[in-house]
């Protein structure tokens, strides 16, 4: 007995319903992402030129370079080119020595989160981007790259970690911006980004409350056992206008000394939070992503 | 609104689950049609069918998933209608991926019905069920949802090369399953 064409189309259409919501799940995604992906693409493209000024900026007055001195568990150097100096010693790298054989990403969170205690920064913390690549088989750190802002004293972060260590370039903005004084075109520039960037920074997550709630990062990976890499990244979104227009296949959680999923939607209206951010992971080279909210009390 | 709060409405027989199932799922029957239908009023007179499909089956029908249900209804209802349209009204798109599957039988003459829906369905839900998720969720927007390639690999950010040999190799896995079964193919 032979299998035919009707029996083929026929055995097609008996495809189950948890498969077709499986694939068509995936299109409430796309077309919600769509709607939901203008503001941070928008602080990217901020982001962008913020960096693009910046840089233009460094690259005249400070050979960037990173020199992290092997065997402490943390090592302190300032740079001491004589480009340095036009930035009055306002520039400083450390290197976070780490376990070469891997480490999680809580346990990375954890080091930086403490290096900050150690060095004073300040509760005002703000992530202005942030992108971490995850092994999820056992949750450890390849590499990643977070920058923040303290919004007390005006210090730019960069945290650069690897699969060993971690290098964390302080900088204060303020010096940052004087230099550009000596060239006119220049300070517009970077005035203009600074213009933006205050926008884009007032509206950004605190480092603090993501690290708490960074406790949710194994479990996205662990969702993820049989892909390769993932790639985790926080974007942040101001306060969202509207519940309604969040597709319900965005799970929601909801941060409050611990992190609970959040059932019934419609008690979100009358709750009070901080803000909300999307948690976006996606699995790299192929990019299948999911996104989580996670609102913050 | 809730999936269980438009079945309650269709349950109730109030005409608001109709405008409820347009809010929520309205685009994704349109995408369903449109995917097999290409005239715009064709698609739309499809759209309305789905909701009086869904009308006249809740209840009894109490579906787990409404929107698998709905695509359901939109999709066969899609097909008929693209059964009995004439050749230059079909979607290319349809005719090519249902003869990308058809690499899967070689028997295409006989009309004889000589396997149950209940073996077909085991059969293919099992075969899905063991392969990538990617991997199947792509054989199921090819050949269910009937996207064109070029969708599939906006839609997954791959390369063409390499939605066309996710296709291939599944249909080749699905022909060497069917035929471990004892499909005779």
């Amino acid at each position: 007995m032979k299998m035919n064409k009707e029996e083929l189309l026929r055995m097609i259409n008996q495809i189950d319903d948890d498969l077709l919501y499986e694939a068509a799940e995936e299109y409430h995604t796309s077309h919600f992402s769509s709607w939901k992906r203008v503001i941070p693409v928008a602080a990217c493209i901020t982001l962008l030129v913020l960096g693009a000024a910046v840089s233009v900026l460094r690259n005249i007055t400070v050979d960037r370079s990173h020199e992290g001195i092997e065997g402490t568990a943390i090592s302190e150097h300032k740079e001491n080119t004589e480009k340095e100096d036009t930035l009055n010693d306002s520039k400083k790298s450390y290197t976070i020595q780490m376990d070469s054989k891997g480490n999680t990403i809580n346990s990375v969170l954890d080091l930086i989160t403490a290096f900050f205690g150690e060095k004073g920064v300040s509760e005002e913390l703000v992530i202005q981007s942030m992108e971490i690549r995850l092994l999820p088989k056992d949750n450890t750190v390849l590499n990643g790259r977070i920058m923040l802002t303290d919004m007390e004293s005006f210090t730019d972060i960069t945290v650069s970690i690897s699969q060993n260590k971690v290098i964390i370039d302080m900088e204060d903005s303020n010096t940052t911006n004087s230099s550009s004084n000596e060239n006119d075109t220049l300070q517009e520039e970077t005035e203009t980004a600074q213009n933006i960037s205050y926008e884009a920074i007032i509206s950004r997550i605190n480092w603090y409350d993501f690290y708490k709630a960074a406790e949710y990062v194994p479990q996205i990976a662990s969702e993820f056992e049989d892909s390769q890499y993932m790639l985790v990244q926080a974007e942040l979104v101001a306060l969202l206008p509207d519940i309604d227009a969040i597709s319900e296949d965005i799970p929601i959680l909801i941060y409050d000394d611990e992190l609970k999923t959040v059932e019934n939607r419609e008690e979100l209206r009358d709750m009070s939070y901080s803000y909300a951010f999307f948690v976006r992971t996606s699995v790299t080279p192929d990019v299948i992503s999911r996104d989580f909210l996670v609102y913050v009390k | 609104m809730k999936d269980e709060d438009i079945i309650k409405l269709y349950f109730e027989r109030s005409e608001r689950a109709i405008k409820e199932t347009q809010l929520k799922y309205g685009r994704l029957c349109t995408y369903v049609i449109k995917n097999i239908l290409k005239d715009s009023s064709d698609v739309d007179e499809c759209v309305n069918d789905t909701y009086l499909g869904a009308w006249n089956s809740i209840p009894p029908s109490r579906p787990d998933v409404l929107s698998a249900y709905l695509s359901k209804i939109a999709r066969n209802l899609a097909l008929k209608k693209y059964e009995y349209l004439s050749a230059h009204k079909r979607n290319p798109e349809v005719l090519l991926s249902l003869s990308e599957l058809e690499d899967c039988v070689t028997d295409f003459a006989s009309s004889e019905i000589r396997y149950s829906d209940t073996d077909l369905s085991d059969f293919i839900n099992r075969f899905l069920r063991s392969q990538k998720q990617e991997n199947r969720m792509i054989f199921i927007r090819r050949y269910w949802y009937h996207d064109s390639i070029k969708e599939i690999c906006k839609r997954y950010s791959l390369s063409k090369s390499k939605v066309e040999s996710i296709l291939f190799r599944t249909r080749k896995r699905l022909k060497a399953a069917l035929e471990e079964e004892g499909y005779e193919i």
